[in-house]
């Protein structure tokens, strides 16, 4: 990685928060994901 | 269009690609068999929270006309991509985290932005501004971008690629609704997320960083290439670039949004969803314009053979990125397409099914009938979108039409109807609705038919006296008179439709 401009720098903070932003919500979307799939499939049980 | 290969795909690449086909159509068809009627299928059951919200909002504003016109911005243009015409976004996304709220709480029983219009202003206005919706909602851009991509990566014609992608998109919005696009977009959002970051990170590192970058610019352009690095350069005049900043308007009538928002299980989620997509909307777009950019100078480098800004793209990806990373990189730029093209058929289909079936021909239809309604309307929809695939050639050309059409009709309206005080005047948003989208067709019609096509600048422009009209400055011109027009209207006229909460 280089950091020797301003511009180096901002690709490298950018890239950064492009690949691990997302990743970081991985865990909260999946236990929301999964609470819905439990919901969803005692409905349909129970229907 | 030739049928050459751009990007070569290693084995590996075609198994990450063919797994996430695979994964997406089971979830589709999964949702499918437990879709209950219009309020499930449309609306998620009202009950979408935070972290599901966050990856739907991004990935579905966020599809092949980001990562394709933004990029052959920055192409010729430089970091004016970023900063002129992706910040003005930005602005409006964290304005949109502040309002979202304000309807949910106002509307909780919504479930388009156009039903604003019907409760507010009557069926004329919720007609006009169910229309602009529609034609807003047209997935173009993206049929043209999987077109685009399967072309690039196969070397099968543009029409037959623009084909396979439109029959994929629509079985799968057909089969889940939100629920299914909801689940995908997540993952989807992450996929192009990822894949872009590396890609940029890889990439400007490979090639050199700044200092090289700027040798294959110099090469590129056979000058002094300083501009590329300086906001406001190169070719855009300063009223394109107001009209190309004045398009990020779009986000505060974007149908789609105003979906999530009524889909969502309240004001505070939705509230958390727009906060957290921010920083990602805006590495998203630094990514987008730098890979531009680096596509410039790899040519200039001499890295990648000379081709169109959208393949220098791809090229460079190819040429930096590793087998199987490169299949998930293709995979992303499809997920980017894929998700915004699905919302998009759920949103025009939501427009026939509810707005115009339920709202003004059948308002006794029941949840299955609706249902039926909007899976038409997601059917009709695909074929238009095919349909004007084939029509435009510009990515860029077809999103200011859109945008045009949607700030026009309905944002003056809709905000008025919402914020106001006083019930606004019916009368207002009636003429505010229809003389929006008839003007912005007229100016687009009119402009196409009488303007002269600038090769150059790649624009009808209409020459009266001395003055130039851009047909890209319609948003610019019908705007104001809407806004003079809504509030004469509104001072004169007396019918209101009161709403409960009303003052």
């Amino acid at each position: 990685m280089l950091w020797d401009s301003v511009w180096d720098i901002g690709c490298n903070i950018f890239g950064f928060i492009a690949m691990i932003g997302p990743l970081l919500l991985v865990g909260w979307y999946f236990k929301a994901a999964k609470e819905k799939f439990r919901k969803l499939n005692e409905q349909n049980k129970n229907d | 269009m030739d049928t050459s290969i751009v990007v070569s795909l290693h084995v590996l690449d075609w198994i990450v690609i063919a797994i996430y086909v695979v994964i997406i159509l089971y979830i589709g068809y999964y949702f499918s068999k437990r879709s209950k009627g219009f309020d499930d299928y449309f609306m998620a059951g009202r009950d979408l929270n935070a972290p599901l919200l966050v990856g739907t909002l991004v990935s579905t504003f966020y599809g092949l006309d980001t990562l394709f016109g933004d990029s052959e911005v920055a192409f010729f243009e430089g970091i004016s991509s970023f900063f002129a015409y992706a910040l003005p976004y930005t602005a409006l996304y964290a304005v949109m985290a502040f309002l979202s709220p304000v309807f949910k709480e106002k509307f909780p029983e919504g479930t388009t932005m156009q039903e604003i219009a019907f409760k507010r202003y009557g069926k004329t206005a919720g007609v006009a501004s169910s229309i602009a919706s529609f034609l807003y909602s047209t997935n173009t851009m993206e049929m043209m971008g999987i077109g685009f991509l399967l072309r690039l990566t196969t070397g099968m014609p543009f029409w037959v690629g623009t084909l396979i992608g439109a029959i994929f998109v629509t079985a799968f919005t057909w089969m889940g609704g939100l629920w299914a696009v909801t689940i995908t977009d997540f993952i989807q959002f992450l996929i192009m997320m990822v894949t872009i970051g590396l890609a940029l990170v890889i990439g400007w590192t490979a090639m050199g960083g700044y200092e090289n970058i700027m040798v294959g610019l110099e090469n590129f352009v056979g000058e002094d290439a300083e501009y590329y690095f300086q906001i406001g350069a190169g070719y855009l005049t300063p009223w394109l670039l107001l009209v190309y900043s004045v398009t990020a308007f779009a986000v505060l009538a974007e149908p789609a949004f105003f979906q999530r928002i009524f889909a969502s299980a309240g004001p505070k989620e939705i509230k958390k969803a727009f906060t957290a997509g921010i920083p990602m909307w805006l590495a998203f777009d630094w990514a987008v314009t730098f890979l531009g950019i680096m596509g410039a100078a790899a040519i200039g480098l001499a890295i990648i053979p000379e081709v169109v800004p959208n393949e220098a793209l791809f090229a460079v990806a190819g040429q930096y990125l590793p087998a199987g990373v490169l299949g998930l990189f293709i995979a992303g730029v499809f997920s980017a397409a894929m998700s915004t093209a699905d919302s998009y058929f759920l949103v025009a289909g939501g427009v026939i099914g509810y707005d115009i079936y339920k709202g003004v021909i059948n308002p006794d239809a029941d949840q299955k009938q609706t249902e039926r309604m909007t899976k038409i309307g997601v059917l009709i929809s695909a074929a238009l979108s095919l349909a004007l695939a084939f029509f435009f050639e510009r990515i860029l050309e077809v999103w200011v039409f859109q945008a045009t059409v949607i700030i026009t009709t309905c944002i003056i309206p809709v905000y008025f109807g919402t914020f106001s005080k006083k019930p606004p005047k019916k009368i207002a948003g009636t003429v505010a609705t229809v003389f929006g989208l008839i003007a912005s067709v007229i100016w687009y019609i009119w402009t196409n038919f009488f303007g002269v096509y600038d090769e150059e600048m790649e624009v009808y422009i209409v020459k009266i006296g001395d003055v130039e009209l851009w047909q890209e400055y319609g948003i610019l011109i019908i705007t104001p008179i809407v806004l003079i027009l809504y509030l004469i209207f509104n001072k004169l006229g007396k019918e209101t439709m009161e709403l409960k909460g009303d003052e």
